[in-house]
């Protein structure tokens, strides 16, 4: 060997020793973004939407390429993301595309003839409802074949391999666990591998009782397989999502709450069926509680329940909990995704396609569009129909009817009180499944509605407000506090200091406000909540009385759909230290950032069709941001 | 007759045929019996033990063993009745997989030597928009929320710059890029703002420049021009491509041959009156 030889083989050795990441502190994390819910055509509802999108295809979209909508047209991001997951259902995985090839086993099956016949938007609703039952487990199973649902997640495995390139743009293996309790209280989940993931997932077929899968978790993670099961849709659970007793209706312990907390530190607070930050009827004083609030449970008419179904209580109850020695199981920290089934995420208002490919893609399928005296009449043929399968098949009567139509010339769905939401915001070192994985198990992530806000947040003693002008500022955050996700120790009885910061999407609307959203727990273990303003649009002041920015006059102009361009920030930053502060009080706060208001994706719809806006949808929306909160302990 | 008898068993010719008869019918009947025969011998019993190793991480007793051993016959048996049923012609799984293993057979017999220069140098020329790199930028910019105090900020760093780092507002997004071309910056900081960097100068500080979130004063400290790429230090990616190519082309003509070799008839429908 000569020596140039043997020193470049010391050199690669160090290499080795001290990879690029090591060197990293965490004054070096990036905001990176990126989706962790998204169907492929392997899912068996997606295909019957009409998706014929695979893995490959989803990966595809997300690194910048156009792919094609099942009603024909393309679709394309705005902005690569930084990462992706597949996460198609577990349940029956690849097995409607399966019914589709003459060949396979399962071709013959009587629902497979309907499927294949499905042509229509409504056919493809009604043979959809064809596989509820076999999702419900109320017949036999005659369809599944675990063949063909292993080969499928070997290909999904497979697939993003091939498409992960660390420093560049990283993929999860992941798959959506779609449990739910008796009558569609959704309790659904997305799982997410940290590296390589088992043979098989672990489905509802297996067992609809999510403590199950967390124990599946905690054997492969004993093996050294580490995932995170992310929550979704709680706003459709009818209270079942952060309830006060287990899936089985038993009190929850100290050991339930450390066995959820291990496998689901982070929830999804918000995508296109709607956002679960908070319901008016749960924060009556939060003025814009009232935000992309989707009413029902998840596939049926039926209202869902808002006590138990919302993030910002799930915090107070879980204070509670925690005071009443049951451990906190509701410690999570919060992310968007979109939960697309056209394997491609619509984040932008101003190019939204929905989700569910030919059922809902385009304005008049979703009831943004007015419908013409035709089409009118059709609608109403379809309505009967549906009233007389509600009164025939009991599968029907358990999803509910659509009760009155509040704008009679729109289509009146579940899906016209969807949006176009949202994104996974993370603070990572570096672009590698490592770095964001290990990011998500810290909770120091956040959300978005969809556009690419970046949210920071570091509670600590001792900051000032001249640290906001620090270029230092963030490596003294880290080193004197901690960041959005994490615990912080109450400190003789002194209120905390929070640095909060906030930046626009240089694609969308400027910011109106930056505001803390808290949650405590009083001496006779009442918990009560607070949304305060931090900084304002225009550098005015927050009224201390009531808490609040002045109104800055943002408009927009629904029949153009441009907003105001002389009002608005492109950052904005607060020191802030709770004026409530009550020493031995427990609490959790959090960020929220809104921009001014846009026009909704509805509103695009009718400009672009010109028709006027359906009178029953909000024509305006504030897209926001929201941290994970950071829980002061005593 | 039994003279027509002895001279027929005279001749060589026929007792050839008849002994060769007697052989083939012998085989037909030894080959029949040969399907209901299950041999079993080292080799196999090596590789079942390995399997049952790599499972369980020991060696097994003799119980165990005899366990495979039996649950290798009952699998042998059940496919060979099968194959007698012909379910191994009709069935989709089956059929994907042996055609995937004569693709990956294919795929294996590529030639994997590594080709002279002169071959790769070709390919490097053929595919030299793959190596091009576009104009790309390493710069540095100091962020403050206001133009005015930008301003002053530039001239004070055209005085000095030691601390650059310490100047100006922290800011969301890098204080300092490497090699950072157009396209990436407009989606960190929008397309206004990209335009306006790339079209300063280089080696002074510069602007301040508009973005989204605020004001830039800007350092352009090397402008790296849109390159043509260069042979020799990219010489392992040129070969990796190179086969990866060859490996396509290679497969596509294995399979242009197979396709050769069988011919597709198109059976016409049958008028049904």
């Amino acid at each position: 060997m000569t020596i140039r030889k043997q020193i470049m083989a010391v050199a690669a050795t160090f290499a080795m020793l001290a990879p690029h990441g090591a060197l990293a502190g965490p004054e070096d994390r990036r905001a990176m973004f990126g989706e962790t819910h998204l169907h492929t055509n392997l899912s068996f509802d997606a295909f019957i939407f009409g998706n014929r999108n695979g893995p490959d295809a989803a990966y595809e979209f997300a690194k910048g390429k156009a792919i094609t909508h099942p009603l024909g047209f393309d679709m394309k991001i705005r902005v690569p993301l930084d990462f992706q997951a597949v996460t198609d259902h577990a349940a029956y995985l690849g097995m409607v595309p399966a019914m589709f090839d003459p060949d396979s086993s399962v071709a013959g099956h009587r629902l497979a003839t309907s499927l294949r016949n499905a042509k229509t938007a409504t056919e493809r609703r009604v043979a959809f409802g064809g596989l509820l039952p076999y999702l419900g487990q109320q017949v036999e199973d005659d369809l599944l074949d675990m063949d063909i649902v292993r080969d499928t997640w070997a290909e999904i495995k497979a697939s993003a391999e091939r498409h992960n390139e660390p420093g560049k743009f990283t993929t999860f293996i992941g798959y959506e666990y779609t449990s739910s309790q008796e009558t569609f209280e959704n309790l659904h989940r997305n799982v997410i591998f940290k590296g390589d993931a088992p043979n098989e997932p672990f489905s509802r077929l297996i067992s609809m009782n999510p403590e199950n899968l967390w124990r599946w978790m905690d054997s492969l993670r004993a093996q050294g397989m580490d995932s995170l099961a992310i929550p979704h849709n709680s706003n459709g659970s009818d209270g079942y999502m952060f309830a006060e007793k287990t899936y089985e209706g038993n009190d929850i312990d100290a050991d339930y709450s450390a066995m959820r907390m291990r496998n689901e530190p982070i929830v999804e607070i918000s995508q296109v069926k709607g956002t679960s930050e908070t319901h008016p009827l749960q924060s009556p004083n939060d003025e814009w509680a009232s935000f992309e609030i989707m009413p029902y449970q998840i596939a049926t008419w039926k209202n869902s329940a808002t006590d138990g179904s919302y993030v910002r209580q799930a915090y107070r109850r879980g204070l509670e909990m925690q005071a009443q020695g049951k451990g906190n199981p509701y410690k999570f920290g919060l992310i968007s995704a979109s939960d697309t089934h056209v394997s491609a995420g619509a984040f932008d208002e101003y190019d939204y396609w929905s989700k569910i490919g030919a059922v809902d893609g385009n304005g008049r399928l979703r009831g943004a569009v007015r419908l013409t005296w035709t089409q009118r009449f059709y609608a109403q043929i379809f309505r009967i129909q549906n009233w007389w399968r509600q009164m025939n098949t009991p599968e029907a009567q358990r999803t509910g009817a659509p009760g009155r139509n509040p704008a009679p010339g729109y289509l009146h769905m579940q899906w016209s009180s969807w949006g176009a939401s949202g994104l996974a915001g993370v603070w990572a070192e570096e672009n590698t499944r490592n770095s964001i994985f290990d990011a998500m198990r810290r909770k120091e992530v956040f959300a978005t509605s969809g556009p690419r806000l970046k949210v920071r947040l570091f509670g600590g003693y001792g900051f000032d407000a001249r640290l906001l002008d620090d270029p230092q500022m963030v490596r003294k955050a880290y080193a004197r506090g901690v960041p959005m996700g994490a615990d912080m120790k109450a400190r003789s009885g002194r209120a905390p200091d929070f640095l909060l910061w906030a930046t626009r999407d240089p694609g969308s609307a400027p910011l109106q406000r930056l505001q803390m959203v808290k949650g405590w727990i009083d001496d006779d273990g009442k918990t009560h909540e607070k949304v305060y303003d931090a900084a304002c649009a225009g550098g005015a002041a927050v009224d201390p009385d009531t808490n609040r920015c002045p109104d800055n006059n943002a408009k927009v102009d629904i029949s153009s759909c441009t907003h105001s361009a002389d009002t608005g920030e492109g950052e904005l930053k607060a020191h802030w230290q709770d004026p409530d502060y009550k020493a031995g009080e427990n609490a959790f706060y959090y960020v929220r950032v809104l921009e001014n208001p846009t026009c909704r994706w509805s509103t695009w719809d009718a400009l672009r069709a010109g028709t006027a806006p359906n009178p029953a949808l909000e024509a305006t929306i504030q897209e926001r941001a929201w941290s994970s909160p950071i829980w002061l302990e005593h | 007759m039994p003279h027509l008898l002895r001279k027929l068993a005279q001749d060589r010719l026929i007792w050839f045929v008849v002994v060769g008869l007697a052989l083939f019918g012998a085989d037909r009947l030894l080959q029949a019996r040969d399907t209901k025969v299950i041999s079993i011998d080292l080799p196999l019993v090596e590789k079942l033990v390995a399997q049952w190793e790599g499972q369980t991480q020991r060696r097994p007793n003799a119980r165990e063993l005899d366990a495979l051993i039996e649950g290798y016959i009952r699998e042998e048996i059940l496919v060979r009745e099968a194959a007698r049923l012909g379910l191994d012609t009709d069935d989709v799984i089956i059929r994907r997989r042996l055609a995937q293993k004569v693709e990956f057979m294919m795929a294996d017999d590529m030639d994997e030597t590594l080709p002279d220069e002169a071959v790769l140098k070709t390919f490097f020329d053929d595919n030299l928009e793959r190596y091009n790199a576009p104009e790309t930028l390493s710069w540095r910019h100091v962020f403050v929320d206001d133009e005015a105090q930008a301003k002053k900020l530039k001239t004070a760093l055209a005085k000095n710059d030691d601390n650059w780092q310490e100047r100006g507002q922290p800011f969301m997004l890098n204080r300092e890029f490497t090699r950072q071309s157009e396209t990436e910056l407009s989606r960190l900081m929008g397309t206004q703002f990209a335009a306006a960097v790339f079209a300063e100068k280089a080696g002074a500080w510069r602007g301040p420049v508009q973005s989204a979130f605020g004001w830039h004063v800007v350092k352009i400290d090397t402008r790296h021009q849109a390159t043509v790429a260069e042979f020799e230090p990219i010489i392992e990616r040129v070969a990796r491509d190179y086969q990866q190519a060859e490996r396509q082309k290679a497969l596509a003509e294995a399979w242009r041959i197979l396709r050769t070799q069988y011919e597709v008839k198109l059976v016409p429908v049958e008028d049904e009156q």
